[in-house]
């Protein structure tokens, strides 16, 4: 009996929702003030979700939820949302099927959306993490002190994958990034003076690179970014009998421009740029993957 | 490594930009949109020249009030309208500022006048259906070639082509020999390693295919006449596109070709994409085997291309290149070269190009010095 009494009041309590929600066309064109549209949008924001958009009468009162939300949105009464930007781009994409008189003017609204749209971009936040691996490739100074105490300096090359992610902070145009990532180099080293005769080839590398990037965005896919990356880098060389390598493990950082190519969650990105007291330029060549 | 040392000042003279297959980011995904040659290089067509007017030049030598229309109107030879429907002539003059091993002992600049043509394309019936094109002018002598007499002036080009509908071409003379990207750097190793640069033109027949969802070409070529016929490098080379969608284009490309002294064989496969409007990125990546005839010694190299522009704003491109070139896959020898670089279209027929080479090579046996180049370039076209 209670439990008959219980499912008797959740449908009346269901049913109260949802034709709460389900307004006339009468109702929605009686709207005149931003509060009365306001109230409107919430309603058929809630009304069941699935309408059938070959009615005149819905197409009817789909052109007023545009027409009352870019209103609002005007008015600064509600703010653009990504689930609003689609349900609204729905209602746009959906309208070229629709055959009312020209008093609903989808053509007149859609532009003012794309403002809206534009406005919206241009001043919206995005956060995203990411993953990366990257090639990376950068020469390296050390000194050699052999056994009878005599010092040379040597040249590294080195190479090698670099894997990590970090963070990115973005409008439409601007914005900055952070990166993180552990490379697994090999060198060759090779002397560099007349004085001596060295070679190494095969040589482990570890190092951690951080940049920190700030990004300027001329087109929606494209971006050019000016960083600062600081490196850690240890390497395994060994020395010939009785002699030592100094400088084998070092920080320093340094500055880089890069180029970035995005095709929806995946980038690439090509560097070059220069570490404070390292021999020559760095480059790395990046692919990323972005989470919404 | 050392031939490329070798190698490395010749095709540095040899830099020169002809077609651009990055406006695959404007859109662009077909050479034939804009040149005569179904695979770019030499005259640009009515709407090539109309375009290089307006979508990628820039506009500000022009009135404000002045139209795009009006701007492509007067585009054709020394800024005017064309005065007839048959003969498109035009002029095209290149030079290099080239400044090489920046920062050494050695360093050393020249300015090198790389190119200056004329040509004419003879359009019979007043449309691109039948047409002939001929160019003939100056080129300068290659380095390795420097007190020899080789000759400065030259025809590039000379074919006619028969198109009797916008999907089907046949083309027969002297052109460049279809293969992989052809990309303005004739400097770049997918250029120059796989003989396909600026003076690489070969005598031969071309059929071109351009349906919707694809673009074949299929070539045979006798090597070019001009040389002694030994030396002619004979075969056939094709290049297949599948249009993703008007700014996605994967490709293939296979060539065979054998003198009386070398058989090459090559194989790329490669990727046109754009991004945003007017951005761009250019793979490839290929194979070359090689056999010297007399030795009975073949040797496979491998290289790499990689070449992304970024459109700023009308008329001017960021863009960054990357190369590898491994000359031998049995060795470890390799090179790397990036360098990033400033495009700039200020008007039609006035191009600017800036670019700073950084070259790596590694070899188990030594760790060379990174060399560095800058080429500054000016482009003008009539």
């Amino acid at each position: 009996m209670v439990l008959k009494r219980i499912i008797i009041f959740t449908i009346i309590i269901f049913a109260q929702t949802l034709f709460a929600n389900v307004i006339s066309l009468d109702e929605i064109k009686s709207a005149k003030t931003l509060s009365q549209m306001l109230d409107i949008v919430d309603k058929m924001n809630k009304a069941p979700s699935k309408i059938d958009l070959d009615q005149e009468v819905n197409q009817i009162k789909s052109y007023f939820k545009l027409k009352f939300s870019l209103l609002l949105i005007k008015n600064r009464k509600i703010k653009l949302s990504e689930n609003l930007f689609m349900t609204l781009r729905t209602i746009i994409e959906k309208s070229d099927d629709f055959d009312l008189i020209d008093e609903y003017d989808f053509d007149e609204l859609t532009d003012i959306f794309e403002i809206e749209y534009d406005t919206w971009k241009k001043e919206k936040i995005d956060v995203n993490y990411f993953v990366s691996i990257a090639f990376y490739t950068w020469n390296y100074s050390l000194e050699l002190t052999d056994s009878s105490g005599e010092e040379a300096s040597l040249y590294a090359k080195e190479r090698g994958p670099c894997i990590g992610g970090g963070l990115r902070y973005s409008s439409a145009i601007w914005g900055g990034e952070t990166s993180l990532c552990y490379a697994y180099a090999t060198s060759t080293i090779g002397e560099d003076s007349k004085s001596i005769k060295f070679n190494q080839n095969g040589v482990p590398v570890d190092a951690l690179i951080w940049v920190s990037n700030l990004i300027w965005k001329p087109k929606d896919q494209v971006s050019l970014k000016f960083g600062l990356p600081v490196i850690y880098h240890e390497g395994d060389y060994t020395a010939s009998t009785g002699g030592s390598i100094k400088d084998d493990n070092s920080f320093s950082f340094g500055y880089q421009v890069a180029g970035e190519w995005l095709y929806k969650n995946a980038g690439l990105e090509m560097s070059i740029g220069e570490f404070k007291s390292y021999p020559s330029s760095f480059w790395s060549f990046k692919l990323m993957y972005f989470f919404n | 490594m050392y031939r490329i040392i070798l190698i490395l000042p010749t095709i540095l003279l040899s830099l020169n930009a002809y077609s651009y297959p990055n406006f695959i980011g404007h859109g662009y995904n077909s050479c034939i949109t804009c040149h005569y040659n179904p695979y770019g290089n030499g005259a640009l067509n009515d709407y090539g020249r109309a375009l290089s007017a307006t979508a990628i030049s820039d506009r500000w030598l022009h009135d404000s009030k002045k139209t795009e229309e009006e701007i492509a109107e007067n585009s054709g030879f020394l800024y005017m309208k064309a005065f007839n429907s048959w003969v498109r002539p035009s002029v095209n003059y290149r030079g290099l500022s080239l400044k090489r091993n920046l920062g050494k002992d050695t360093s050393e600049s020249e300015y090198i006048h790389m190119q200056a043509d004329i040509n004419t394309v003879i359009r019979f019936q007043g449309t691109d259906k039948y047409i002939a094109s001929i160019s003939y002018g100056y080129a300068p002598t290659p380095r390795a070639q420097k007190d020899e007499d080789v000759g400065n002036y030259r025809s590039r080009e000379h074919y006619v082509g028969i198109r009797p509908s916008n999907e089907f071409g046949i083309y027969l003379g002297m052109m460049d020999k279809v293969y992989g990207i052809r990309v303005p750097d004739h400097i770049a190793f997918s250029r120059s390693v796989t003989e396909l640069a600026q003076n690489d033109q070969s005598h031969g027949v071309l059929i071109h295919l351009n349906k919707d969802k694809y673009e074949v070409g299929i070539n045979g070529f006798l090597g070019s006449l001009y040389q002694s016929e030994d030396l002619r490098q004979k075969g056939v080379s094709t290049k297949l596109e599948y249009n993703l969608s008007n700014i996605s284009k994967p490709g293939i490309s296979f060539l065979k070709s054998s003198s009386d002294h070398v058989e090459n064989t090559l194989f790329s496969i490669h990727g046109k994409f754009g991004f945003s409007k007017g951005s761009s990125a250019l793979i490839e990546v290929g194979r070359k085997k090689q056999k010297i005839i007399a030795s009975d010694k073949e040797t496979e190299s491998l290289f790499i291309f990689l070449q992304n522009h970024i459109l700023l704003r009308r008329g001017t491109y960021f863009f960054m290149t990357g190369e590898y070139f491994q000359p031998n896959i049995q060795k470890e020898s390799e090179t790397f070269r990036f360098g990033p670089g400033l495009q700039y279209f200020l008007v039609q027929g006035l191009e600017l190009r800036l670019d700073l080479y950084n070259t790596k090579s590694f070899s188990p046996e030594a760790a060379t010095k990174d060399s560095w180049d800058f080429a500054g370039q000016i482009h003008l076209w009539f």
